[in-house]
């Protein structure tokens, strides 16, 4: 479960910029740093399991 | 200017020099595992620290600034994306990757195809035509910080001159103590390159009021998706990128060096805390300084529509700043420069050294003669001073893409030798073909590369199996 959220969130950065099109704000900062920081967080998990392995 | 440009760099140089020799004391420089990747032992910290500084390159504060000057916030989706990506591999596939050097030892990335499909020559074949990938990608790093130095010194430091310094730092920092040296002053040289970035961030905060946002939304430049980012141009700049952990020689390596899943845990956190910084802050700079010039505060004299001009945003950009703020970035550009050469230096050095038939029984001697003959030819080749940086980077890129088949297939232990041969053959003359005649495709020829070579592996792949 957790690979296939990374690897969705990975899928969603490069689908991104077109569900934003035409977004005029700062919009763009904001999401690409939250999807990037989810990652991260999400990566950790799945590696501090595999740590303990 | 000039004594403060020559104080900096003094200063820079010796610290380079100082670490790498200290490094030396803790290394094993008879052992070709301890000298070329610090025999499997680094901590999650420097792991991470050498992992992000040989990633992120000068590229960032040359290209990809000039690139969000010039199409706005589009280039901040392009580079998170190869964030996200490369996050996603690392936990997804590095781990399998950092098993495997653990249980068979490998010190290459090369080592695992020869080792996993049995084939010497086409393994051979491949160090070499990695080898002429790497060049116009580590030319372009030498050239950048040169340019930098001697547009900021108005010409008194001559590109050569600059070109011959960074040179000088690559040659020490690699031949020293090799991965330990390399490693360590990569640590200190992205500390200076993310320091010096948020210094350069913060004052352009001060000069440049938010109204300048403004501007830049009427501009069409805080839309991810206008008429520079189109689909096709996203997707060519991006598919080289999300795989470069993969096909790029000099980062694989570095899955190889934490010394234990702990610090490969900590060397994937450190690296995404970096690489999120660095690129906001390094697409900031771009967007900062063209809200900056439509205010009419900052005079960057670069046309946006010009895209062979956009490499010059940041040396332009400088000459508003304060000398020594505008020294010590252009000292961070020179870090991020070398720090990304000496890896590529020291990574190829290794798989030549290990990889090609008949020079293993004298690999380390070979290896560490082949750093300075590197270096002398990427100093040659820079100063023949290839065109605009994003499209050689990306270029080189492009060329290591018909090698992530290859690579996954070895991971994961699928492919045969048939399939190995065929992939090494036919990927690289595609990619080959579509660099150098550049045909008009309905995808970006980065997409058709990576089909040719995946298509041809499974083909390949598929076909002994039916006979069985």
């Amino acid at each position: 479960m957790l690979k296939i959220a990374i690897l969705a969130l990975a899928i969603l950065s490069l689908v991104l910029p077109f569900i934003l099109s035409g977004d005029r704000t700062l919009a763009t900062i904001v999401s690409y740093t939250a999807l990037a920081l989810l990652t991260m967080v999400l990566a950790q998990v799945y590696l501090r399991r595999w740590a303990r392995k | 200017m000039i004594g403060l440009a020559a104080l900096i760099i003094a200063v820079y140089v010796a610290v380079v020099t100082s670490v790498s020799l200290y490094s030396r004391r803790y290394a094993n420089v008879r052992d070709p595992v301890d000298y070329f990747i610090a025999g499997h032992r680094l901590s999650g910290f420097v792991s991470a620290m050498t992992y992000a500084a040989t990633t992120y390159s000068a590229f960032m504060l040359i290209g990809l600034t000039g690139l969000s000057y010039a199409t706005g916030v589009g280039a901040l989706a392009f580079e998170v994306s190869y964030l996200v990506f490369t996050v996603a591999i690392l936990a997804l596939i590095g781990t399998r990757v950092w098993e495997l050097s653990r249980a068979r030892g490998y010190v290459t990335p090369t080592q695992l195809l020869g080792e996993r499909y049995g084939v010497k020559l086409a393994t051979a074949f491949i160090v070499v035509y990695t080898l002429i990938a790497l060049i116009p990608y580590s030319a372009i790093q030498i050239l950048g910080p040169a340019t930098i130095l001697s547009s900021i010194t108005g010409g008194v430091i001559e590109v050569p001159v600059a070109l011959a310094i960074a040179a000088a730092v690559v040659l020490v920092s690699t031949y020293t103590a090799g991965f330990r040296s390399v490693a360590w002053t990569d640590a200190i040289q992205g500390a200076v390159m993310i320091s010096s970035t948020l210094a350069l961030v913060l004052w352009l905060t001060a000069v440049v009021p938010p109204q300048a946002f403004n501007e830049l939304a009427a501009k069409d430049l805080l839309n991810p998706s206008n008429s520079f980012w189109t689909p096709y141009t996203f997707f060519a700049y991006t598919i080289p990128w999300i795989f470069f952990a993969l096909t790029n020689p000099q980062v694989f390596q570095r899955i190889y060096v934490p010394r234990d899943r702990g610090a490969y845990a900590r060397m994937v956190f450190f690296f995404t805390v970096f690489g999120l910084a660095y690129t906001i802050l390094s697409v900031m700079v771009g967007l900062l300084a063209r809200g900056g010039v439509e205010l009419g505060l900052i005079k960057v004299s670069v046309n946006p529509v010009n895209q062979a001009e956009w490499n010059l945003v940041t040396p332009k950009l400088l000459l508003n700043a304060p000398p020594a703020l505008a020294v010590l970035v252009s000292v961070s550009i020179f870090a991020a420069a070398t720090s990304t050469v000496n890896s590529i230096v020291l990574t190829l050095a290794s798989m030549i050294s290990t990889d090609i038939p008949g020079v293993r029984r004298r690999g380390l001697a070979v290896g560490k003669l082949l750093i300075p003959v590197f270096t002398a030819l990427l100093y040659l080749f820079s100063y023949l001073r290839p065109g605009f940086v994003v499209n050689l980077a990306v270029t080189s890129s492009t060329l290591l893409l018909p090698l992530l088949p290859l690579y996954i297939g070895a991971i994961y232990g699928y492919g045969c030798k048939t399939s190995f041969i065929a992939t090494s053959i036919v990927g690289p003359a595609a990619a080959l073909a579509m660099v150098l005649l550049n045909p008009p495709t309905p995808i970006p020829k980065e997409a058709v590369i990576i089909a040719v070579a995946s298509l041809t592996y499974l083909a390949t792949s598929i076909m002994p199996q039916r006979k069985q």
